[in-house]
Protein backbone atom coordinates (compact mmCIF):
# COMPACT_ATOMS: atom_id res chain seq x y z
CA UNK A 1 0.00 0.00 0.00
CA UNK A 2 1.55 3.24 -0.84
CA UNK A 3 1.03 6.40 1.09
CA UNK A 4 1.16 9.77 -0.47
CA UNK A 5 3.07 12.50 1.09
CA UNK A 6 0.04 15.07 1.01
CA UNK A 7 -2.13 12.50 2.74
CA UNK A 8 0.29 12.36 5.77
CA UNK A 9 0.89 15.80 5.75
CA UNK A 10 -2.63 16.23 5.51
CA UNK A 11 -2.94 14.60 8.84
CA UNK A 12 -0.60 16.57 11.22
CA UNK A 13 -1.71 17.72 13.78
CA UNK A 14 -1.28 21.63 15.01
CA UNK A 15 2.11 21.09 16.90
CA UNK A 16 3.70 19.50 14.16
CA UNK A 17 2.73 21.42 11.43
CA UNK A 18 3.47 24.28 13.56
CA UNK A 19 7.12 23.17 13.84
CA UNK A 20 7.18 23.43 10.17
CA UNK A 21 5.79 26.98 9.68
CA UNK A 22 7.71 29.92 9.67
CA UNK A 23 6.83 33.51 10.00
CA UNK A 24 7.99 33.76 6.30
CA UNK A 25 4.43 32.17 5.11
CA UNK A 26 3.04 35.79 4.81
CA UNK A 27 0.62 34.49 1.71
CA UNK A 28 -1.23 37.04 -0.12
CA UNK A 29 -4.98 36.70 -0.98
CA UNK A 30 -5.26 37.18 -5.03
CA UNK A 31 -7.13 39.89 -6.64
CA UNK A 32 -10.26 38.33 -7.34
CA UNK A 33 -10.91 37.39 -3.23
CA UNK A 34 -12.20 40.06 -1.67
CA UNK A 35 -11.37 40.77 2.01
CA UNK A 36 -14.72 42.57 2.27
CA UNK A 37 -17.25 40.27 1.77
CA UNK A 38 -15.10 37.51 3.66
CA UNK A 39 -15.18 39.72 6.83
CA UNK A 40 -19.18 40.53 6.04
CA UNK A 41 -19.91 36.81 5.83
CA UNK A 42 -17.91 36.23 9.19
CA UNK A 43 -19.48 39.47 11.25
CA UNK A 44 -22.66 37.54 9.88
CA UNK A 45 -22.35 34.18 11.01
CA UNK A 46 -20.98 35.22 14.18
CA UNK A 47 -23.61 37.82 15.20
CA UNK A 48 -21.21 40.35 15.59
CA UNK A 49 -23.70 43.12 13.69
CA UNK A 50 -26.87 40.85 14.66
CA UNK A 51 -27.90 43.15 17.20
CA UNK A 52 -27.71 46.24 14.94
CA UNK A 53 -30.39 44.77 12.63
CA UNK A 54 -32.31 43.38 15.64
CA UNK A 55 -34.80 46.18 15.63
CA UNK A 56 -37.82 44.67 16.82
CA UNK A 57 -40.42 44.27 13.78
CA UNK A 58 -43.89 44.41 14.22
CA UNK A 59 -45.76 41.42 12.81
CA UNK A 60 -48.69 41.29 11.75
CA UNK A 61 -50.47 39.88 14.86
CA UNK A 62 -49.20 43.25 16.30
CA UNK A 63 -50.48 45.29 13.74
CA UNK A 64 -53.72 43.72 14.38
CA UNK A 65 -52.93 43.85 17.88
CA UNK A 66 -52.31 47.40 17.44
CA UNK A 67 -55.21 48.63 15.73
CA UNK A 68 -57.60 47.11 18.18
CA UNK A 69 -56.18 48.72 20.91
CA UNK A 70 -56.34 52.06 19.70
CA UNK A 71 -59.82 51.00 19.23
CA UNK A 72 -60.47 50.08 22.24
CA UNK A 73 -58.65 53.05 23.90
CA UNK A 74 -60.72 55.34 22.19
CA UNK A 75 -63.39 53.94 23.86
CA UNK A 76 -61.66 54.02 26.84
CA UNK A 77 -60.04 57.23 26.73
CA UNK A 78 -64.22 58.33 26.74
CA UNK A 79 -65.17 56.36 29.89
CA UNK A 80 -61.34 57.63 31.64
CA UNK A 81 -61.99 61.23 30.61
CA UNK A 82 -65.36 60.67 32.74
CA UNK A 83 -63.66 58.87 35.00
CA UNK A 84 -60.64 61.42 35.51
CA UNK A 85 -63.40 64.17 35.91
CA UNK A 86 -65.94 63.03 38.39
CA UNK A 87 -65.81 64.75 41.44
CA UNK A 88 -66.00 60.79 43.61
CA UNK A 89 -62.13 60.53 42.58
CA UNK A 90 -61.25 63.03 44.15
CA UNK A 91 -58.92 64.34 41.42
CA UNK A 92 -58.61 67.81 40.33
CA UNK A 93 -58.46 67.64 36.47
CA UNK A 94 -58.66 71.47 35.12
CA UNK A 95 -61.44 71.61 32.55
CA UNK A 96 -59.17 72.22 29.42
CA UNK A 97 -57.31 69.00 29.98
CA UNK A 98 -58.44 65.75 27.67
CA UNK A 99 -56.30 63.18 27.45
CA UNK A 100 -55.40 62.59 24.11
CA UNK A 101 -54.76 59.05 22.78
CA UNK A 102 -51.90 59.07 20.27
CA UNK A 103 -50.43 56.77 17.73
CA UNK A 104 -49.13 54.20 18.96
CA UNK A 105 -45.64 55.26 19.42
CA UNK A 106 -44.50 52.88 22.20
CA UNK A 107 -44.42 49.49 22.32
CA UNK A 108 -43.23 46.67 24.39
CA UNK A 109 -42.04 43.18 23.45
CA UNK A 110 -41.92 40.40 26.13
CA UNK A 111 -40.85 37.70 24.60
CA UNK A 112 -38.98 34.82 26.22
CA UNK A 113 -36.54 36.13 28.83
CA UNK A 114 -35.83 39.38 27.16
CA UNK A 115 -37.15 42.64 27.33
CA UNK A 116 -36.73 45.18 23.80
CA UNK A 117 -38.78 48.67 23.29
CA UNK A 118 -38.97 50.99 20.64
CA UNK A 119 -40.02 54.66 21.51
CA UNK A 120 -39.63 57.07 18.53
CA UNK A 121 -40.21 59.89 21.51
CA UNK A 122 -37.15 59.15 23.77
CA UNK A 123 -34.63 56.70 23.98
CA UNK A 124 -35.20 55.36 28.29
CA UNK A 125 -36.22 52.00 26.21
CA UNK A 126 -34.11 49.09 28.30
CA UNK A 127 -33.60 44.82 27.62
CA UNK A 128 -33.31 42.84 29.98
CA UNK A 129 -32.74 39.15 30.12
CA UNK A 130 -34.40 39.17 33.63
CA UNK A 131 -37.50 38.04 35.53
CA UNK A 132 -38.91 40.62 32.82
CA UNK A 133 -40.71 37.68 31.39
CA UNK A 134 -41.99 35.80 34.09
CA UNK A 135 -39.18 33.64 34.90
CA UNK A 136 -38.80 32.91 38.48
CA UNK A 137 -36.26 35.62 39.84
CA UNK A 138 -34.45 32.92 42.02
CA UNK A 139 -33.80 31.73 38.87
CA UNK A 140 -31.33 34.34 38.46
CA UNK A 141 -28.00 33.99 40.30
CA UNK A 142 -26.88 36.45 42.81
CA UNK A 143 -23.25 35.81 42.49
CA UNK A 144 -22.04 38.90 39.95
CA UNK A 145 -19.92 36.44 38.70
CA UNK A 146 -22.57 34.43 36.77
CA UNK A 147 -22.80 38.16 34.75
CA UNK A 148 -19.56 38.49 33.03
CA UNK A 149 -20.80 40.61 30.09
CA UNK A 150 -21.69 42.79 32.67
CA UNK A 151 -19.48 42.92 35.58
CA UNK A 152 -16.24 41.14 34.64
CA UNK A 153 -15.52 43.25 31.88
CA UNK A 154 -15.33 46.48 32.11
CA UNK A 155 -13.61 47.78 29.08
CA UNK A 156 -16.19 49.19 27.16
CA UNK A 157 -15.62 50.55 23.65
CA UNK A 158 -18.25 53.58 22.82
CA UNK A 159 -17.92 53.70 19.08
CA UNK A 160 -18.40 57.38 17.62
CA UNK A 161 -20.34 56.33 15.03
CA UNK A 162 -24.57 58.07 14.38
CA UNK A 163 -25.13 54.12 16.13
CA UNK A 164 -23.19 54.51 18.93
CA UNK A 165 -22.55 51.04 19.40
CA UNK A 166 -21.45 49.81 22.97
CA UNK A 167 -19.76 46.64 22.59
CA UNK A 168 -19.03 44.37 25.94
CA UNK A 169 -17.14 41.17 26.01
CA UNK A 170 -18.19 40.60 22.09
CA UNK A 171 -21.61 41.43 21.86
CA UNK A 172 -23.21 44.66 20.66
CA UNK A 173 -25.85 47.31 22.12
CA UNK A 174 -26.94 49.80 20.41
CA UNK A 175 -27.73 53.13 22.16
CA UNK A 176 -31.20 54.10 22.61
CA UNK A 177 -32.53 49.94 22.24
CA UNK A 178 -30.09 48.39 24.86
CA UNK A 179 -28.78 51.63 27.01
CA UNK A 180 -29.18 54.53 27.50
CA UNK A 181 -27.64 57.90 29.02
CA UNK A 182 -28.63 58.82 33.33
CA UNK A 183 -27.81 62.27 34.90
CA UNK A 184 -26.13 62.01 37.71
CA UNK A 185 -28.70 64.95 39.53
CA UNK A 186 -30.98 61.76 39.50
CA UNK A 187 -28.96 59.42 41.69
CA UNK A 188 -28.36 58.82 45.01
CA UNK A 189 -26.04 61.50 46.49
CA UNK A 190 -23.98 58.24 48.10
CA UNK A 191 -23.73 56.58 44.84
CA UNK A 192 -20.37 56.40 42.90
CA UNK A 193 -21.88 58.08 40.59
CA UNK A 194 -21.40 61.45 42.36
CA UNK A 195 -17.68 61.01 41.66
CA UNK A 196 -17.24 60.53 38.08
CA UNK A 197 -18.53 62.33 34.90
CA UNK A 198 -21.91 63.87 34.58
CA UNK A 199 -23.42 60.93 32.71
CA UNK A 200 -22.90 57.72 33.04
CA UNK A 201 -24.67 54.56 30.67
CA UNK A 202 -27.04 52.44 32.22
CA UNK A 203 -27.78 48.91 31.23
CA UNK A 204 -31.13 47.69 32.86
CA UNK A 205 -31.04 44.23 33.10
CA UNK A 206 -34.16 43.32 35.16
CA UNK A 207 -33.10 43.31 39.16
CA UNK A 208 -29.83 44.10 37.94
CA UNK A 209 -28.46 47.77 36.90
CA UNK A 210 -24.94 47.99 35.33
CA UNK A 211 -23.43 51.61 35.18
CA UNK A 212 -20.28 52.36 33.11
CA UNK A 213 -18.01 55.33 33.41
CA UNK A 214 -18.98 57.32 29.77
CA UNK A 215 -15.35 58.85 29.52
CA UNK A 216 -13.28 55.72 30.50
CA UNK A 217 -15.80 53.00 30.21
CA UNK A 218 -15.08 51.53 33.63
CA UNK A 219 -17.97 49.71 35.01
CA UNK A 220 -18.72 52.25 38.19
CA UNK A 221 -21.56 50.78 39.75
CA UNK A 222 -23.59 47.70 39.89
CA UNK A 223 -26.84 47.20 41.93
CA UNK A 224 -29.03 44.36 42.84
CA UNK A 225 -32.36 45.93 43.05
CA UNK A 226 -33.09 43.01 45.56
CA UNK A 227 -30.48 44.22 48.02
CA UNK A 228 -30.90 46.15 51.12
CA UNK A 229 -29.24 49.46 51.76
CA UNK A 230 -30.04 50.59 55.58
CA UNK A 231 -31.48 54.54 55.80
CA UNK A 232 -31.27 56.16 58.80
CA UNK A 233 -33.79 58.41 59.96
CA UNK A 234 -37.00 58.94 62.08
CA UNK A 235 -38.76 56.47 59.37
CA UNK A 236 -37.07 53.43 59.48
CA UNK A 237 -37.54 50.77 56.66
CA UNK A 238 -39.52 48.46 59.26
CA UNK A 239 -41.82 51.25 59.55
CA UNK A 240 -41.57 51.76 55.62
CA UNK A 241 -42.29 47.91 54.73
CA UNK A 242 -45.61 47.92 56.96
CA UNK A 243 -46.86 50.86 55.61
CA UNK A 244 -46.54 49.88 52.54
CA UNK A 245 -48.15 46.63 53.11
CA UNK A 246 -50.75 48.44 54.34
CA UNK A 247 -51.09 50.57 51.84
CA UNK A 248 -50.96 48.01 49.27
CA UNK A 249 -54.06 45.71 50.89
CA UNK A 250 -56.31 48.92 50.98
CA UNK A 251 -55.48 49.84 47.15
CA UNK A 252 -55.49 45.99 45.72
CA UNK A 253 -57.98 44.82 48.60
CA UNK A 254 -55.66 41.79 49.58
CA UNK A 255 -52.22 41.12 50.90
CA UNK A 256 -50.07 41.58 47.70
CA UNK A 257 -46.76 42.60 49.26
CA UNK A 258 -44.58 39.70 48.20
CA UNK A 259 -41.01 41.74 47.71
CA UNK A 260 -39.79 44.67 48.55
CA UNK A 261 -36.98 46.79 49.08
CA UNK A 262 -35.78 49.75 49.84
CA UNK A 263 -33.34 52.89 49.43
CA UNK A 264 -32.38 55.92 50.25
CA UNK A 265 -33.08 58.01 46.96
CA UNK A 266 -33.21 61.59 45.62
CA UNK A 267 -36.64 62.41 44.80
CA UNK A 268 -38.21 64.49 42.60
CA UNK A 269 -39.89 65.49 45.13
CA UNK A 270 -36.79 67.11 46.94
CA UNK A 271 -33.48 66.78 48.63
CA UNK A 272 -35.43 65.83 52.13
CA UNK A 273 -34.46 62.26 51.89
CA UNK A 274 -37.01 59.87 50.54
CA UNK A 275 -37.32 56.02 51.32
CA UNK A 276 -38.94 54.17 48.69
CA UNK A 277 -40.40 51.36 48.93
CA UNK A 278 -40.77 48.85 45.59
CA UNK A 279 -42.35 45.65 45.49
CA UNK A 280 -43.10 43.11 42.65
CA UNK A 281 -46.30 41.73 42.43
CA UNK A 282 -46.45 38.00 41.41
CA UNK A 283 -48.92 36.04 38.56
CA UNK A 284 -49.10 32.31 38.92
CA UNK A 285 -45.86 32.46 41.96
CA UNK A 286 -43.80 34.32 39.19
CA UNK A 287 -42.72 37.58 39.54
CA UNK A 288 -43.61 39.59 36.84
CA UNK A 289 -40.53 42.49 37.42
CA UNK A 290 -43.71 44.76 37.72
CA UNK A 291 -42.87 47.41 40.50
CA UNK A 292 -44.96 49.57 42.73
CA UNK A 293 -42.55 52.14 44.17
CA UNK A 294 -44.45 54.01 47.01
CA UNK A 295 -42.11 56.67 48.17
CA UNK A 296 -41.96 57.66 51.84
CA UNK A 297 -40.35 60.89 53.67
CA UNK A 298 -38.46 60.59 56.48
CA UNK A 299 -41.34 61.08 58.58
CA UNK A 300 -43.45 58.26 57.17
CA UNK A 301 -45.61 60.47 54.94
CA UNK A 302 -46.52 58.89 51.48
CA UNK A 303 -45.29 61.29 49.13
CA UNK A 304 -45.08 59.22 45.65
CA UNK A 305 -46.92 56.21 44.72
CA UNK A 306 -45.33 55.17 40.93
CA UNK A 307 -45.63 52.30 38.76
CA UNK A 308 -42.27 51.09 36.94
CA UNK A 309 -42.05 48.50 34.92
CA UNK A 310 -45.13 47.31 32.48
CA UNK A 311 -47.59 44.97 32.80
CA UNK A 312 -48.42 47.00 35.92
CA UNK A 313 -52.35 46.04 35.90
CA UNK A 314 -52.01 42.30 35.07
CA UNK A 315 -51.95 40.54 38.16
CA UNK A 316 -54.36 41.57 41.11
CA UNK A 317 -55.65 44.18 38.67
CA UNK A 318 -57.44 42.30 36.33
CA UNK A 319 -59.64 41.70 39.42
CA UNK A 320 -60.36 45.38 39.78
CA UNK A 321 -59.68 46.55 36.46
CA UNK A 322 -61.37 50.17 37.65
CA UNK A 323 -61.85 50.01 41.07
CA UNK A 324 -58.07 49.54 42.03
CA UNK A 325 -57.02 52.21 40.12
CA UNK A 326 -59.71 54.42 41.38
CA UNK A 327 -58.72 53.12 45.02
CA UNK A 328 -54.88 54.25 44.71
CA UNK A 329 -55.28 57.28 43.59
CA UNK A 330 -57.81 57.94 46.10
CA UNK A 331 -55.20 56.58 48.54
CA UNK A 332 -52.64 58.68 47.20
CA UNK A 333 -55.03 61.95 47.08
CA UNK A 334 -55.41 61.54 51.34
CA UNK A 335 -51.37 62.43 51.44
CA UNK A 336 -50.83 64.38 48.17
CA UNK A 337 -52.65 67.78 48.35
CA UNK A 338 -53.79 67.29 44.36
CA UNK A 339 -52.87 65.22 41.53
CA UNK A 340 -53.62 66.57 38.48
CA UNK A 341 -53.41 65.35 34.42
CA UNK A 342 -51.55 68.15 33.68
CA UNK A 343 -50.60 67.49 30.22
CA UNK A 344 -52.06 66.09 27.24
CA UNK A 345 -49.65 62.93 26.59
CA UNK A 346 -50.52 59.83 27.13
CA UNK A 347 -49.09 56.67 25.76
CA UNK A 348 -50.39 53.17 24.73
CA UNK A 349 -48.46 50.08 25.41
CA UNK A 350 -48.97 46.95 24.01
CA UNK A 351 -47.25 43.80 25.30
CA UNK A 352 -47.21 41.00 22.72
CA UNK A 353 -49.40 39.05 25.14
CA UNK A 354 -52.02 41.96 24.16
CA UNK A 355 -52.28 43.69 27.10
CA UNK A 356 -52.66 47.44 26.54
CA UNK A 357 -52.19 50.30 28.83
CA UNK A 358 -52.95 53.94 28.73
CA UNK A 359 -49.39 55.75 29.79
CA UNK A 360 -50.53 59.20 31.36
CA UNK A 361 -48.13 61.29 33.30
CA UNK A 362 -49.52 63.50 35.96
CA UNK A 363 -48.06 65.99 37.98
CA UNK A 364 -48.34 65.16 41.92
CA UNK A 365 -47.78 67.98 44.16
CA UNK A 366 -47.36 67.67 47.98
CA UNK A 367 -47.57 71.84 49.34
CA UNK A 368 -45.18 73.63 47.06
CA UNK A 369 -43.13 70.65 45.75
CA UNK A 370 -44.54 68.98 42.35
CA UNK A 371 -43.64 66.31 40.81
CA UNK A 372 -44.39 63.86 37.58
CA UNK A 373 -45.85 61.17 38.04
CA UNK A 374 -46.80 58.38 35.66
CA UNK A 375 -49.56 56.29 35.91
CA UNK A 376 -50.76 53.09 33.76
CA UNK A 377 -54.28 52.62 33.07
CA UNK A 378 -55.75 49.23 31.98
CA UNK A 379 -57.44 49.66 28.64
CA UNK A 380 -58.45 46.40 28.19
CA UNK B 1 0.67 41.30 15.39
CA UNK B 2 2.17 38.03 17.87
CA UNK B 3 -0.77 35.72 18.56
CA UNK B 4 -1.05 36.58 22.28
CA UNK B 5 -1.46 40.15 21.49
CA UNK B 6 -4.11 39.27 18.73
CA UNK B 7 -6.24 37.11 21.20
CA UNK B 8 -6.68 39.83 23.59
CA UNK B 9 -7.86 42.11 20.81
CA UNK B 10 -10.33 39.25 20.13
CA UNK B 11 -11.53 39.59 23.56
CA UNK B 12 -11.56 43.04 23.88
CA UNK B 13 -12.82 44.13 20.25
CA UNK B 14 -13.69 40.60 18.42
CA UNK B 15 -14.48 42.86 15.14
CA UNK B 16 -11.24 45.07 15.34
CA UNK B 17 -9.52 41.53 16.87
CA UNK B 18 -11.07 39.35 13.56
CA UNK B 19 -10.17 41.95 11.04
CA UNK B 20 -6.49 41.96 12.07
CA UNK B 21 -6.67 38.22 12.17
CA UNK B 22 -7.94 37.78 8.64
CA UNK B 23 -5.43 40.73 7.53
CA UNK B 24 -2.84 38.66 8.94
CA UNK B 25 -4.13 35.26 8.02
CA UNK B 26 -6.63 35.01 5.14
CA UNK B 27 -3.81 34.41 2.63
CA UNK B 28 -2.54 31.18 4.00
CA UNK B 29 -6.22 30.28 4.93
CA UNK B 30 -6.68 30.77 1.74
CA UNK B 31 -3.45 28.65 0.16
CA UNK B 32 -4.91 26.03 2.39
CA UNK B 33 -8.01 25.77 0.74
CA UNK B 34 -6.87 26.78 -2.92
CA UNK B 35 -4.69 23.99 -2.36
CA UNK B 36 -7.25 21.12 -1.76
CA UNK B 37 -9.73 22.11 -4.62
CA UNK B 38 -7.11 23.32 -7.44
CA UNK B 39 -8.30 21.08 -9.92
CA UNK B 40 -12.02 21.99 -9.21
CA UNK B 41 -13.93 24.35 -10.87
CA UNK B 42 -15.39 26.75 -8.43
CA UNK B 43 -16.60 30.16 -8.01
CA UNK B 44 -14.42 32.24 -6.25
CA UNK B 45 -17.01 33.51 -4.00
CA UNK B 46 -17.04 29.70 -3.21
CA UNK B 47 -13.78 29.71 -1.72
CA UNK B 48 -14.07 33.69 0.25
CA UNK B 49 -17.06 31.44 1.36
CA UNK B 50 -14.93 28.85 2.95
CA UNK B 51 -12.36 30.97 4.08
CA UNK B 52 -14.50 32.97 6.09
CA UNK B 53 -16.46 30.26 7.45
CA UNK B 54 -12.57 29.08 8.64
CA UNK B 55 -12.91 32.48 10.41
CA UNK B 56 -16.06 32.48 11.82
CA UNK B 57 -15.23 28.43 13.18
CA UNK B 58 -12.10 29.83 14.78
CA UNK B 59 -13.93 32.72 16.68
CA UNK B 60 -17.02 30.38 17.41
CA UNK B 61 -14.63 27.52 19.21
CA UNK B 62 -12.32 30.22 20.56
CA UNK B 63 -12.25 28.40 23.82
CA UNK B 64 -11.13 25.29 22.67
CA UNK B 65 -7.81 27.19 21.26
CA UNK B 66 -4.70 26.36 23.23
CA UNK B 67 -1.99 28.21 22.80
CA UNK B 68 0.39 26.19 23.82
CA UNK B 69 -0.42 23.40 21.73
CA UNK B 70 0.50 25.37 18.26
CA UNK B 71 -0.11 28.98 16.58
CA UNK B 72 -2.72 30.70 15.58
CA UNK B 73 -1.68 30.05 12.09
CA UNK B 74 -1.61 26.16 12.45
CA UNK B 75 -4.86 26.01 13.72
CA UNK B 76 -6.55 28.19 11.22
CA UNK B 77 -4.63 25.81 8.83
CA UNK B 78 -5.78 23.22 10.38
CA UNK B 79 -9.70 24.04 10.11
CA UNK B 80 -8.98 25.84 6.49
CA UNK B 81 -8.21 22.13 5.71
CA UNK B 82 -11.28 20.18 7.12
CA UNK B 83 -13.51 23.18 5.57
CA UNK B 84 -11.84 22.88 2.02
CA UNK B 85 -12.51 18.62 2.43
CA UNK B 86 -16.30 19.84 3.67
CA UNK B 87 -16.62 21.90 0.52
CA UNK B 88 -15.22 18.95 -2.04
CA UNK B 89 -17.61 16.79 0.01
CA UNK B 90 -20.82 19.08 -0.85
CA UNK B 91 -19.68 19.16 -4.38
CA UNK B 92 -19.18 15.74 -4.61
CA UNK B 93 -15.38 16.09 -6.25
CA UNK B 94 -14.51 14.71 -3.20
CA UNK B 95 -13.01 11.54 -4.44
CA UNK B 96 -11.39 12.92 -7.57
CA UNK B 97 -9.35 15.80 -5.91
CA UNK B 98 -8.43 12.89 -3.04
CA UNK B 99 -7.37 10.32 -5.88
CA UNK B 100 -3.77 8.93 -5.49
CA UNK B 101 -2.45 9.80 -8.91
CA UNK B 102 0.00 12.09 -7.94
CA UNK B 103 3.13 10.29 -8.92
CA UNK B 104 5.47 12.59 -7.26
CA UNK B 105 3.55 12.40 -3.91
CA UNK B 106 4.09 8.93 -3.19
CA UNK B 107 6.28 7.27 -0.27
CA UNK B 108 6.46 3.40 -0.21
CA UNK B 109 6.73 2.24 3.64
CA UNK B 110 9.10 -0.60 3.95
CA UNK B 111 6.29 -2.46 5.70
CA UNK B 112 2.78 -2.23 4.38
CA UNK B 113 0.89 -3.22 7.12
CA UNK B 114 2.77 -0.34 9.38
CA UNK B 115 0.72 2.28 7.47
CA UNK B 116 -2.32 0.32 7.61
CA UNK B 117 -2.50 0.98 11.75
CA UNK B 118 -3.34 4.30 12.83
CA UNK B 119 -1.05 4.48 15.61
CA UNK B 120 1.82 3.38 13.13
CA UNK B 121 1.04 6.40 10.31
CA UNK B 122 0.72 8.63 13.19
CA UNK B 123 4.43 7.43 13.68
CA UNK B 124 5.37 7.59 10.40
CA UNK B 125 3.79 10.47 9.96
CA UNK B 126 5.81 11.97 12.92
CA UNK B 127 8.66 10.83 11.11
CA UNK B 128 7.74 12.53 8.14
CA UNK B 129 7.57 16.17 9.80
CA UNK B 130 11.15 15.65 11.54
CA UNK B 131 12.31 14.68 8.05
CA UNK B 132 10.91 17.57 6.62
CA UNK B 133 12.18 19.81 9.28
CA UNK B 134 15.74 18.44 9.01
CA UNK B 135 15.90 19.14 5.56
CA UNK B 136 16.45 22.75 6.61
CA UNK B 137 15.88 26.01 4.81
CA UNK B 138 15.05 26.67 2.28
CA UNK B 139 13.87 22.79 1.25
CA UNK B 140 11.30 22.28 4.08
CA UNK B 141 9.53 25.23 3.29
CA UNK B 142 9.11 24.18 -0.63
CA UNK B 143 8.71 20.30 0.30
CA UNK B 144 5.41 21.89 2.86
CA UNK B 145 4.19 23.97 0.32
CA UNK B 146 4.15 22.05 -2.04
CA UNK B 147 2.63 18.82 -0.27
CA UNK B 148 0.58 20.66 2.46
CA UNK B 149 -0.17 24.37 0.90
CA UNK B 150 0.02 22.62 -2.42
CA UNK B 151 1.30 25.77 -4.40
CA UNK B 152 2.83 25.70 -7.65
CA UNK B 153 6.73 25.73 -8.52
CA UNK B 154 5.99 29.33 -9.97
CA UNK B 155 4.17 30.23 -6.54
CA UNK B 156 6.88 29.17 -4.06
CA UNK B 157 9.43 30.08 -6.42
CA UNK B 158 7.71 33.92 -6.09
CA UNK B 159 7.45 33.46 -2.39
CA UNK B 160 11.05 31.99 -1.73
CA UNK B 161 12.56 34.74 -4.04
CA UNK B 162 13.99 31.32 -5.78
CA UNK B 163 13.82 30.39 -9.75
CA UNK B 164 11.33 27.98 -10.55
CA UNK B 165 13.85 25.68 -12.12
CA UNK B 166 15.80 26.15 -8.47
CA UNK B 167 12.24 25.14 -6.80
CA UNK B 168 11.51 22.05 -9.00
CA UNK B 169 15.19 20.97 -8.56
CA UNK B 170 15.01 21.65 -4.86
CA UNK B 171 12.00 19.70 -4.48
CA UNK B 172 12.76 16.62 -6.46
CA UNK B 173 15.79 15.79 -4.61
CA UNK B 174 14.28 16.52 -1.16
CA UNK B 175 11.63 13.41 -2.21
CA UNK B 176 14.17 11.20 -2.81
CA UNK B 177 16.18 12.15 0.38
CA UNK B 178 12.84 11.65 2.20
CA UNK B 179 11.99 8.08 0.29
CA UNK B 180 15.43 6.83 0.88
CA UNK B 181 14.84 7.74 4.89
CA UNK B 182 11.53 5.57 4.47
CA UNK B 183 12.60 2.95 2.73
CA UNK B 184 10.21 3.99 -0.34
CA UNK B 185 11.27 2.72 -3.93
CA UNK B 186 13.47 5.37 -5.97
CA UNK B 187 11.91 5.81 -9.19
Amino acid sequence: MKKNINDLLDGMTVEELDSLLTAEEEMTLPKNISMKRMTQRVYQSIGLSEVVRQRPQLHLRHWIAIVACVCIVLAGSAVGIWFLNSDETGIIVPEETEIVVPDVDYVIYLSGNSLAGTDKTDSSVTIGESAAAGVPVDYFPKDVSFYPNYIQNSDVVLEESPLQTLRLDGREYEFGKHWYMEDTSMLDAKSPFQKYGKTVMCIQSGQYHVAYQLETGRLIDFYDSKLYRNVNGEFTEADAIAKSKQIVKEVYGEECLKYYSSHPCESQLGDDGVIAISYIKYVSGYPTNDRIVLHFNLKGELCGLSAECYGFFESVAEKYPVQQFKNAETVLNKHIDSVAVSNQKAKLLMTTQGKCYLEVRANCGTEEKVSMRTFYINVD
Amino acid sequence: MKDAELLELIHRDPSTGLEQLMRQYAGIVYAVIRGRIVNASYYSTDIEDCVADTFSEFYQELHRYDPSKGSIKAYLCQIARHNAIDLLRKNDHYKDQLSLDDEDGWLMPADRDMVESRILEDELRRELVAAIDALGEPDSQIVLRKFYFRQSSKEIARALKLTVSNVDTRAHRALIKLRKQFGGVEE
